[in-house]
């Protein structure tokens, strides 16, 4: 299969131009299963290898996307607050009325658009160049810590299965597939965007082989 | 070379690009392992190795120039250098001797 144009950019961006070059021309004969396969190794490869070459933008990026992550978070808190008991219920009131569903989901699933696209950007901005592969690092610890969360919740419903009241499952779902699906997109989205090619020093290359196309 | 082991991967792709000779890039590489072994290899993993024993000094490398059948990209060609051949023989005169005598692998004991 040829390579979608999604694969190919993340290539680009986080692969090195023989490993690019060698996917694309094996692609063809492979599939589309093998294909994405390569590009996530090659994707968590060049992130770690950039985390390791950077170590002091790799500390700025968890402290940056944390601060951010956490900003968002209680910003989150002040808006179901008063959505609850605060200066929103008119609205929340008004929303149910004529709408007809809760508005609590929709708002967690703007939050975590808003502010995964957020710290995706501006991990990008304040990593300059290397911002892609750190976002992904940065992906990767916020899933393994969501996993870990998630995890524990699970474990304290299953002690307790009355603690959440049948009518907060859907909340509770929402608030789940925004942590583990909206919010990491977002990242990846906002990380994106203008970048250009890693800046990861690599081994030293000879240039030669002139003509080779003859191969 | 030192005292430092090849890995199991190291040393099939050694031993790949040596049998490749001139045609040695990283699909023909991946190519000839998985044929030897049977296996995928991810490309990635692939040229993390390659630049492992190219700081070494195992392997050397060239770049091609760049062909349209990959997106414009050039293949990058490798090649054994003598400490690396040197490494190749050390590892499986270790392996020959290991294997000596071991019924499991005589077809004695499965």
């Amino acid at each position: 299969m040829t390579p979608p144009t999604l694969a190919e950019r993340l290539l680009t961006l986080f692969g090195a131009d023989a490993l690019t070059g060698d996917l694309i021309e094996r692609a063809p004969t492979q599939s589309r299963w093998w294909l994405w396969k390569q590009v996530i190794a090659v994707v968590a490869s060049g992130s770690w290898v950039t985390l390791r070459a950077h170590k002091v933008v790799a500390i700025r990026t968890f402290f940056v996307g944390g601060g951010v992550l956490w900003l968002w978070k209680m910003l989150l808190n002040a808006v179901t607050t008063q959505l609850t008991v605060g200066v929103l219920m008119s609205v929340k009131f008004w929303w149910w009325h004529h709408i007809g569903v809760s508005i609590e989901p929709l708002t967690l699933v703007l939050v975590a658009s808003a502010a995964g696209w957020s710290t995706g950007r501006m991990l990008a901005i304040v990593n300059g160049r290397v911002g892609p592969q750190t976002a992904v690092g940065f992906l990767a610890t916020y899933l393994i810590c969501a996993c870990i969360s998630l995890g524990l919740f699970a474990a304290a419903i299953l002690r307790d299965p009355h603690h959440y009241i049948y009518s907060e499952w859907a909340t509770v779902a929402v608030t789940v597939s925004g942590a583990m699906i909206v919010l990491p997109v977002g990242i990846v989205a906002g990380s994106l965007g203008r970048h250009q090619k890693s800046v990861v020093p690599r081994p030293p290359v000879h240039e030669g082989k002139g003509g080779v196309s003859s191969h | 070379m030192g005292r430092e082991f090849l890995s199991h991967f190291e040393l099939l792709i050694l031993s790949a690009v040596m049998r490749l000779s001139d045609d040695a890039y990283g699909v023909t590489i991946a190519a000839q392992i998985e044929r030897s072994t049977g296996k995928v290899v991810i490309f990635a993993s692939l040229y993390k190795s390659l630049d492992g024993l190219e700081s070494k000094g195992l392997v050397m490398s060239e770049v091609g120039e760049p062909l349209a059948q990959r997106g414009g990209k050039a293949r990058r060609y490798f090649q054994v250098t003598g400490q690396g051949v040197r490494a190749v023989k050390a590892a499986r005169g270790g392996l020959m001797r290991l294997w000596q005598g071991v019924p499991a692998l005589e077809g004695g004991r499965t």
